[in-house]
C-alpha cells in the first residue's frame, strides 16, 4: 500500500473529490476520503480543468527535509518513492488502443542488441493483466513494436546532440524486446502503486531493472511512473538504479506515453533545470517532457517550435537529455539522464576505488562514493591510492558490471585464487591474474599502452561470456598456464601494433579464437641440443594451432639455454627490413644464451605472404 | 628465401619452402649467426610507393 505524505494530504483529498465527480477516477475516491477525510477541508487550492492530470498535482513545490521535495511519495514493499503523479493523455485519446495493424505498417521491433540481452541494467517490459483479462498474445508484437518506437525517441533526440542512445531492454536472441506476461489481482490493476507493489512483491523487484508496464487498465487514463529527484552527478544518483516501475494504462500504449514515462524513472526533470516547472516536467514545449503541471507552474513557452518535436526529448538539450553538453552547463554539473546507465552509449560514471581503509573491493568505504560498484557501476581505479584491490576467492571477490578502468599507475591483484569479474576491461595500469584466479570478462578486454596484464596459472583463465576479444596495445605477459576462450562465442586475441604478448620460460597460452599479431609476439624457452624446440605455438583449448612460430632443432653441438624468439608479425618491419624487400610480413628475432649451429624453420601464414609496399625514397 | 641480416647486409640462407594451407615455412639449415631474420619470395616484386616530393628554393 501506498500513503500519500500528510503535508499535501489535506489538498489532495479535496481535490480528488473533484476528480471523482469531474473526471470519474473511483479508484482515488476511496483512497482520498478514507485515508484523510478529517483534513479534506484544510486547504481549497483552485480546481483544475477538468480531465487534467494537474489535479492530481495541487499544492507541491520543493519543500526542505521532504525526500520527495514536494511531489508525491509511496511505498513498495516499505521502501519510499517518489513520483511527479500522473501524466496527461494526448487529445486524441481513446479508450483502447488497438493492436498494430501490420498489413498496414511494416513490423520493425528489432532494436539494438546488447550483450547476452539480460545482464545487467535493463528496461524489463511487462505486459499487466488482471486473472479475467489477458490479451499478451493479441498485443505482444504490437507491445515489441511500441518498445522500438520509444527506443526511437530516444536515439532520435540523442542525434541532436551528436550522440546516440539506446534503451537497454531485456531483449531475446533476435533483438526483440522480451515481453513478460504478468497477472495482478483485479484489485490492484486499479491503482498503479498498488500494482508495482504486487509486482514487487512478485519478485520484480531487482535493482538492475526499470519495470516498463503495459498495464490493462481502464481504471485511469493516465500514464505515471516514479520520479527520484535526485541532481546529483554521481553514478550513485538514486535514477541510475533499480527498481523503477511505470505504467501506461490501455488507453496510452503505443511508444509516445511509455517514452515520456521511462524518462522520469531515468530522472528528468529535476527542479533545478532551466526550464523546470518544479514538477518533473518542463515549459519550454515542443518536448515530449513538457506540460504545465501545475496552476503555480512557469507558463509554456514555445522555444522549439517545430511541432514534431512533440516527440523528441529536451527541446534545445538543457534541462534532462544531453549527450554532449558543453562543460560549464546545466547538464554538465547536474545528473543528466543521457548518461543513465540503463541506456546504450551513456557515458561512463564510474565508482571510483579510493583505497582509503583498506585493499577489500567489497569494503564501501574503498570507494567514492562509498559503496560497493552495483549493478550496471562502471568501476574506476585510478593512480595514486594508499592501497588497491587484492581479490581471493570468498573473501574479496570482485564484481564491475560495468567497465573497469586500471588507470596508468594503478593496479588490481587478482589472487591467488581470487576472481575478477568485469563486463569489460580497459587497462592501462597493472593487472596480475595469479594462480588459481578467475577473470571474466562480458565481451571485451584492452591492455591500452603502458598496461600491464600479467597472467600466471589461471584456474579456468580468462572466460569472456559473450566471446569477445583481449586486444593488446600495451604488453601481455603470460608467466604460466593460461587459457583465453569464449562462453557463448569464441574470444580472440588481438595484437595491435605497439602490443606485446611475451610468453615467459615455464608459460602456456592457449586461444580458442583467433590470433592477429600485427605487434609482437615472444616467448623465451630452453633449447637443448639433439632435439626441436617450437616457439609461439598457440593452440586453441580443443587443440587446435591457432599461432605457428619458429621451430629450433639442434644436433649434437651443445644446449643454446634460455633463447628467446620474438615475431613482428603481419607488418612491414622497421627500417632495416626494408632494404631487403621482404615479401612475407614477418620479423623473426631469435636471442639465444649460447649460439649454436642449428636449423631454423620460419612459420607465417599463407595469408601474410605476397607483396609488401616499399615507400621510396627508402629511410 | 630466409634472409639474416649481418650488419646492413642481408645474406640469404640455404632454404626450403614447405607447408600448406595456414602453416607455411621457410627452413634454413646451417644457421650459426642469429637474428634478426626476415622471409621473401624472389619470385614476388616488391611494391614502390612514390611519396610526394616538394622542393624548395
Amino acid at each position: 500500500m501506498f500513503t500519500f505524505t500528510s503535508r499535501r494530504m489535506a489538498a489532495l483529498a479535496c481535490v480528488a473529490a473533484a476528480l471523482v465527480l469531474l473526471a470519474g477516477f473511483v479508484f482515488w475516491l476511496a483512497r482520498f476520503t478514507t485515508a484523510r477525510s478529517n483534513q479534506a477541508a484544510a486547504s481549497q487550492p483552485p480546481l483544475p480543468a477538468a480531465g487534467s492530470a494537474q489535479m492530481f498535482l495541487a499544492e507541491r513545490g520543493p519543500d526542505a527535509g521532504d525526500p520527495c521535495k514536494g511531489l508525491f511519495t509511496f511505498t513498495i514493499g516499505g521502501v519510499q518513492y517518489c513520483t511527479q503523479g500522473f501524466d496527461p493523455p494526448p487529445s486524441d485519446v481513446t479508450q483502447d488502443v488497438p493492436p498494430i495493424d501490420f498489413s498496414a505498417r511494416a513490423m520493425n521491433a528489432t532494436i539494438v542488441c546488447d550483450g547476452d540481452g539480460v545482464s545487467g541494467k535493463r528496461v524489463q517490459v511487462l505486459y499487466v493483466h488482471p486473472p479475467e483479462t489477458n490479451r499478451y498474445n493479441q498485443y505482444l508484437t504490437s507491445f515489441q513494436q511500441w518498445a522500438k518506437d520509444m527506443d526511437d525517441i530516444y536515439n532520435a533526440s540523442a542525434a541532436e546532440t551528436g550522440g546516440t542512445r539506446h534503451v537497454r531492454f531485456v531483449h531475446d536472441g533476435g533483438c526483440v524486446a522480451t515481453v513478460l506476461n504478468v497477472q495482478v489481482s483485479s484489485a490492484n490493476m486499479a491503482d498503479p502503486f498498488d500494482m508495482w507493489n504486487e509486482l514487487s512483491a512478485q519478485g520484480y523487484n531487482r535493482t538492475d531493472r526499470i519495470y516498463l508496464t503495459f498495464a490493462e487498465t481502464s481504471a485511469y487514463s493516465l500514464g505515471i511512473a516514479n520520479f527520484w529527484w535526485d541532481e546529483s552527478l554521481s553514478p550513485s544518483n538514486r535514477s541510475n538504479r533499480g527498481p523503477s516501475y511505470t505504467s501506461s494504462p490501455k488507453a496510452l500504449w503505443g511508444g509516445s506515453n511509455p517514452a515520456h514515462e521511462l524518462m522520469h524513472t531515468l530522472g528528468a526533470v529535476n527542479a533545478s533545470a532551466p526550464h523546470s516547472t518544479g514538477y518533473g516536467h518542463c515549459y519550454d514545449e515542443y518536448d515530449r517532457m513538457c506540460y504545465k503541471d501545475d496552476a503555480s507552474a512557469p507558463a509554456m513557452q514555445i522555444i522549439c517550435a517545430d511541432p514534431a518535436h512533440e516527440q523528441r526529448l529536451d527541446c534545445n538539450h538543457d534541462d534532462y537529455y544531453n549527450t554532449n553538453p558543453s562543460p560549464g552547463s546545466y547538464l554538465s554539473t547536474h545528473w543528466n539522464p543521457a548518461n543513465n546507465s540503463f541506456l546504450i552509449g551513456a557515458a561512463s560514471l564510474a565508482t571510483t576505488w579510493t583505497g582509503a581503509t583498506s585493499t577489500d573491493w567489497q569494503t564501501a568505504s574503498n570507494w567514492n562514493p562509498p559503496e560497493v560498484p552495483g549493478a550496471g557501476d562502471d568501476c574506476l581505479i585510478p593512480a595514486g591510492m594508499p592501497r588497491y584491490p587484492v581479490l581471493s576467492h570468498n573473501v574479496t571477490e570482485a564484481y564491475c558490471q560495468g567497465t573497469l578502468t586500471v588507470a596508468p599507475g594503478a593496479q588490481v591483484v587478482d589472487g591467488p585464487v581470487g576472481e575478477l569479474h568485469a563486463e569489460t576491461a580497459v587497462i592501462s595500469g597493472t593487472v596480475q591474474v595469479l594462480d588459481g584466479s578467475y577473470f571474466d570478462i562480458g565481451s571485451a578486454a584492452s591492455v591500452r599502452p603502458g598496461g600491464l596484464l600479467v597472467l600466471q596459472n589461471g584456474d579456468v583463465g580468462m572466460a569472456f561470456d559473450d566471446g569477445g576479444a583481449l586486444s593488446v596495445n600495451g604488453t601481455v605477459r603470460v608467466t604460466g598456464t593460461f587459457p583465453i576462450y569464449g562462453t557463448l562465442g569464441p574470444a580472440n586475441l588481438l595484437i595491435n601494433s605497439g602490443g606485446l604478448v611475451e610468453i615467459l620460460e615455464g608459460g602456456l597460452l592457449t586461444v580458442d579464437g583467433t590470433v592477429t599479431n600485427t605487434g609482437t609476439l615472444s616467448q623465451t624457452k630452453t633449447v637443448s641440443q639433439n632435439a626441436t624446440t617450437s616457439f609461439l605455438v598457440i593452440t586453441a583449448t580443443a587443440g587446435i594451432t591457432r599461432y605457428f612460430g619458429v621451430d629450433i632443432t639442434l644436433g649434437n653441438v651443445g644446449n643454446m639455454g634460455p633463447t628467446s624468439v620474438a615475431i613482428q608479425g603481419n607488418q612491414s618491419c622497421p627500417a632495416a627490413f626494408r632494404t631487403l624487400g621482404m615479401t612475407v610480413g614477418r620479423c623473426y628475432s631469435i636471442a639465444p644464451a649460447t649460439p649454436h649451429t642449428a636449423t631454423l624453420k620460419f612459420y607465417y601464414r599463407s595469408a601474410e605472404a605476397g607483396p609488401i609496399p616499399r615507400r621510396w625514397p627508402i629511410t | 628465401m630466409a634472409y639474416h641480416l649481418t650488419g646492413s647486409t642481408w645474406n640469404a640462407l640455404t632454404s626450403t619452402r614447405g607447408g600448406s594451407g595456414e602453416a607455411m615455412y621457410v627452413q634454413a639449415t646451417d644457421v650459426n649467426s642469429f637474428s634478426p631474420f626476415a622471409l621473401k619470395d624472389p619470385n614476388v616484386p616488391t611494391y614502390y610507393v612514390m611519396l610526394p616530393v616538394s622542393l624548395r628554393q
